[in-house]
């Protein structure tokens, strides 16, 4: 009997803690396809009940830029232009959600 | 025995069957740990294990609760003959076919038992339980149903090697449907809407709707492995017994 490795996909999982939070990358795996992928994204990812909800995404799929691109990271001062105002909008959000019933 | 004692000892004895089947399917599938088809896999039946063994808990709880003996003494502190577990759990693991199909079978069980039997019983703290139990479930039935699709139409005989394993499950599958003097107490009583072997119906219209999308045989109805739920069991119990408690047996009343 032969054993032909199995044509795989390489996935990007992504998950999201609760309603409204950003999808953060947890990790990748590889799968037959989506359906595969997915089921054992849910009980890698969130088998301690980490996330709500899971996205697959197929690693070829993703376009990036080049890994340690030195233009990226500017020299003059930008801290002007920080919106840090917007960096607490997470947190404001879910004491709101803590304040209402 | 007063009627009460009568119930209160059949409901003890349906609780012990339900966890037992839930520790050894925990188990055996443990087993699996380290030698699953891929690694990614091996954390999935895992996971599936620690859910498995979470179940027996809830259960055994629920018995300690009801002064049958503490959680540790339930699960591992009991003679062979005092396991309620169908038999065909209980079987050494014989290849990947093997499991997912036993796991296909169990669970299948599992969700009817649970959802036709033990949500609508009339205790509380059984249907809790079961509501809590479910939620799980229905991802073990969702991975064992990918399975079957992918094995019952991939290539390398997967097919016929699915087709035979479930053969000789079902052969050894009856033992989940036999009904104990105490569950028809019970439906008798008016606190269990119907009896284990009330399932089989529905449960043979499922697996072979489930079998025809995976491109499966048409499977048989579950047949043998009775005497489990009255303590009978095979060679492969004593085996799995004998590993679950190898160290505590080493150190009884050890602390951990």
């Amino acid at each position: 009997m032969s054993h032909e490795p199995v044509e795989e996909t390489v996935y990007e999982v992504f998950g999201q803690t609760d309603r409204g939070e950003p999808y953060v990358q947890l990790g990748s795996l590889p799968a037959a396809d989506p359906e595969m992928g997915l089921m054992l994204a849910r009980e890698l990812f969130s088998r301690r009940g980490e996330v709500i909800s899971l996205w697959l995404v197929e690693r070829q799929e993703i376009h990036a830029t080049e890994r340690l691109d030195g233009d990226l990271i500017r020299g003059t001062d930008r801290t002007y232009r920080m919106g840090e105002g917007y960096r607490v909008t997470v947190e404001k959000r879910q004491r709101l959600r803590r304040v209402k019933p | 025995m007063t009627q009460r004692k009568l119930i209160d000892h059949a409901v003890n004895e349906v609780l012990l069957a339900i966890a037992d089947d839930e520790l050894v399917c925990g188990h055996r599938d443990s087993e699996w740990c380290a030698f699953a088809p891929m690694i990614e896999e091996d954390v999935a039946f895992a996971s599936i294990a620690q859910d498995e063994m979470g179940h027996a808990r809830l259960l055994y709880q629920l018995l300690e609760a009801r002064g049958q003996g503490s959680l540790d003494q339930l699960a591992f502190g009991r003679p062979v003959t005092g396991y309620k577990n169908a038999q065909l759990l209980e079987r050494k693991n014989a290849g990947w076919a093997q499991a997912i199909a036993r796991h296909l079978v169990y669970d299948l069980y599992d969700d009817l038992l649970t959802g036709r039997l033990l949500e609508a019983c009339q205790l509380v703290e059984v249907a809790d339980i079961a509501r809590l139990v479910r939620r799980e479930e229905r991802y073990h039935l969702e991975h064992q149903e990918t399975w079957i699709n992918h094995l019952g139409h991939g290539g390398d005989g997967a097919k016929a090697r699915l087709d035979t394993a479930l053969g000789q499950v079902l052969a050894e599958a009856g033992g989940l449907f036999e009904d104990l003097p105490a569950h028809r107490q019970l439906a008798e009583a008016g606190l269990l809407p119907g009896v284990p072997s009330d399932l089989q119906i529905e449960f043979s219209q499922r697996l072979s709707a489930l079998c025809l999308a995976a491109g499966l045989s048409e499977p048989a109805i579950p047949s043998g492995g009775l005497g489990g739920r009255l303590g009978q069991h095979t060679a492969d119990m004593s085996e799995c017994l004998a590993t679950m408690t190898e160290v505590l047996g080493r150190a009884p009343g050890a602390i951990w």
